[in-house]
């Protein structure tokens, strides 16, 4: 698998709650090369190595989706911007961190943090469905959080966090 | 697997020139945050209080950096204008007279060295 200096979007495979069907279906997830792009530019490494190993294999094996960030967001054109995320979230079984192994760019695998659960926000598509169909969303955020003790997989607090929990995978 | 999507990772950074890391504030038009990061690491994310979460490193527990939320909002309660470049010092002392708590004093303690980081801020709204 290489680079492909023509991708304008990285689609990743999700899990998508379909509100006119009421059950969570597979779905493609979108990422703008662009934003890896700037990701690089501000030498962030670590959240592109993330993003093309941790985020593209793992999403797909979603535990929970949860919907509306409980915070004031601007964004969209809208200041209800915060209603229209999806989080969703699983337990990774592992890290991707700098070690200083050479082969690639000082990147590998090491062990999760425990008690952690990785974490993905994103924007449905709604406003751009028509030049990308294939997205059903565009993906904004990924990074670890500290895990719900009551519920595996979960983000710590997600009750107060999220204006609520849309699917658990083991429901 | 893992191997593959590493290599894709390392194809990825060097056709666009590695660029060094160093630290930064920016404002994520998505999320409504301005995201201040003095290191490039695998991180958790840790909410402190509605308006500040806490970066850690994810292998290590050390703070290297932290977000502010919900930053159009905030700006028109604190009295900030929306587009112009701002030290997040001036930033971090608007939220103070209005929203001063524990958080915010960690913060300040916390990331002290770099508190004149400048941020060329456009709280304009995001597209999608």
């Amino acid at each position: 698998m290489g680079y492909d200096s023509s991708r304008e979007v990285y689609l990743v495979d999700g899990k998508f709650f379909d509100r006119t069907k009421g059950i969570v279906v597979d779905a493609k997830m979108g990422l703008l090369s662009s934003t890896l792009v700037d990701f690089n530019t501000r030498g962030q490494k670590t959240e592109i190595f993330q993003f093309l190993t941790i985020v593209a294999d793992g999403l797909v094996m979603t535990s929970h989706i949860f919907e509306g960030l409980k915070r004031g967001l601007h964004a969209d054109g809208s200041q209800d911007g915060a209603l229209l995320k999806l989080v969703c979230t699983w337990k990774c079984k592992y890290d991707i961190d700098w070690t200083g192994d050479q082969h690639y760019l000082g990147f590998s695998q090491v062990h999760p943090p425990a008690n952690h659960a990785y974490m993905v926000i994103m924007t449905p598509n709604i406003r751009h469905r028509e030049q990308y169909p294939d997205v059903a969303c565009w993906i904004n955020k990924w990074n670890w959080v500290e895990e719900d003790a009551g519920l595996a997989g979960a983000p710590k607090g997600w009750i107060e966090r999220f204006d609520r929990k849309l699917w658990s995978k083991d429901q | 697997m893992t191997n593959d999507r590493l290599a894709e990772a390392k194809a990825f950074i060097e056709a666009h020139g590695a660029a060094k890391f160093k630290p930064f504030a920016y404002y994520d038009k998505h999320l409504d945050c301005i995201r201040v990061r003095i290191r490039d690491c695998s991180m958790v994310e840790i909410r402190m209080n509605p308006i500040f979460t806490m970066v850690t490193n994810a292998q290590s527990d050390q703070p290297v950096g932290f977000n502010i939320k919900g930053v159009r909002y905030l700006f028109e309660n604190v009295g900030l204008a929306p587009k112009r470049v701002y030290q997040l010092t001036s930033i971090l002392d608007a939220i103070a007279k209005v929203f001063p708590d524990e958080a915010l004093q960690r913060v300040r303690e916390v990331f002290k060295e770099f508190v004149e980081i400048e941020i060329d801020l456009d709280v304009t709204p995001a597209l999608n």
